[in-house]
């Protein structure tokens, strides 16, 4: 599982994302590019857990990256550049989740990357693990996917859905409560 | 001793944010198997790592397009993109209220009053909505309502206002001179009527000093409107 973590990590091969995102203020289209393609794995994986589907996705991401380019000039640098922008994927995914009529877990399963034959069992706990993060309520399923999913601190995780770090601590704790419920049949094997 | 049990939450997040909290939290837990219980709880990281995304999470976002529409001006903001759009709807709601104001005070404008080219507009409208055979009366009723008012300018020997009354005479009465013919039957008594009662006003208007012969032109087309209207309800009359 990819983390957020892991796209920062990747700075140290150029420059930072914070660097990027200045050029990107001063209209440097190239920059704009490196730093999306950086943040893309980041942005689909937060927005696919959150319940979306593929083409709204997409739809989310390419919002959010008009948005962080709208924005840039603006970004004053109290959090990472990639918590910024999941916390944009984030909400630009709530507010389409919320116009919409469906409810996610109507979603079909998706199939996983490697799903050979034999592994019936493990698709099911796969569908079974994704079926109980999307019962959870939209503010709970967002700690959980930035916190358990991407490995935010609870600091990040609190600048990037600008609510109190108590708040974050008491959602997961609500959060994971209704996941052990959920999954309590489930193991790790 | 009664005491607020800890939680996982709590002591994750001393442990990322200050390690000496966090031990110290480990070595109170030790002595209360409530809050022994909460720090031994494990988190379902492992068993939520079971959820693979499909293939297409891993392909990059289209950041061209997206850039695209960045900097495209039919894209800039909703706000700024309907801005056009919102002041003409604003424009319009303004005149719409103007003129639901406007029109009733008009109703009653003299040519003295700065409505009263409003009330010209309105007495249009009201005519072209008006049924072909129902405008005549309509005529009469507006060509002595004009005549009244030029009758008040020349009391108070107001000769533009006179002049501009009487030009709504001459459209209204023309326009029955020429329609009074299409006019119902069951109408024709009472535009005859309303052509007396305007008529009547005529030679006080003649004698005023504001008057340019007006008086005199009018009452010739009257006389025709009236003619007209006799002799269509004799024919009718007379089968």
């Amino acid at each position: 599982m990819g983390s957020i973590q892991e796209a920062a990590e990747q700075t140290a091969e150029g420059p930072s994302d914070a660097e990027l995102l200045s050029r990107v203020a001063q209209g440097d289209g190239a920059a704009f590019g490196v730093l999306a393609e950086r943040l893309s794995p980041v942005l689909k994986r937060v927005l696919f857990r959150l319940g979306l589907d593929p083409g709204e996705v997409e739809d989310a991401g390419q919002e959010t990256l008009v948005r962080l380019w709208r924005g840039s000039a603006g970004f004053k640098g109290g959090s990472s550049v990639s918590t910024w922008a999941c916390r944009i994927a984030i909400n630009q995914g709530i507010s389409l989740l919320r116009n919409s009529k469906r409810k996610p877990a109507e979603l079909p399963p998706e199939l996983s990357v490697e799903s050979p034959e034999g592994e019936s069992a493990r698709r099911e706990q796969a569908a079974a693990v994704r079926a109980a993060v999307l019962e959870l309520s939209l503010p709970l399923r967002s700690v959980v996917v930035l916190r358990e999913f991407e490995g935010l601190s609870y600091r990040e995780t609190a600048e990037a859905l600008e609510i109190p770090i108590g708040t974050v601590m008491s959602r997961l704790h609500d959060a994971r409560a209704r996941l052990r419920r959920s999954l309590g049949s489930l193991t790790t094997e | 001793m009664f005491h607020r049990h800890l939680t996982a939450e709590a002591f994750e997040r001393a442990l990322e944010e200050n390690p000496g909290v966090a031990a110290d939290m480990r070595r109170r837990a030790a002595r209360c198997q409530g809050c022994d219980a909460s720090l031994a709880l494990v988190t379902p990281a492992s068993l939520l790592a079971q959820w693979q995304l499909p293939p297409a999470a891993n392909q990059p976002l289209d950041w061209h397009s997206a850039l695209a529409s960045a900097i495209a001006p039919a894209n800039i903001p909703m706000s700024s993109r309907h801005r056009p759009r919102r002041l003409l709807l604003a424009t319009t709601a303004l005149v719409l209220l103007l003129m639901a104001l406007a029109v009733p005070a008009a109703a009653s404008s003299g040519p003295d009053s700065l409505l009263f080219p409003v009330r010209g507009a309105t007495d249009d409208l009201r005519w072209r909505a008006t049924a072909r055979s129902d405008q005549p009366r309509l005529e009469a009723d507006l060509a002595a309502a004009y005549l009244w008012e030029a009758r008040v300018s020349a009391s108070r020997r107001d000769r533009a206002g006179y002049r501009a009354a009487m030009e709504r005479v001459f459209i209204w009465s023309d326009r029955l001179k020429t329609d009074v013919s299409n006019s119902a039957p069951a109408d024709r008594s009472q535009i005859r009527a309303t052509v007396t009662a305007g008529k009547s006003l005529l030679p006080a208007l003649g004698a005023s000093e504001v008057d340019e012969h007006q008086a005199g032109q009018v009452e010739s087309v009257l006389n025709n409107v009236q003619g007209q209207a006799e002799q269509d309800g004799e024919h009718s009359g007379g089968g």
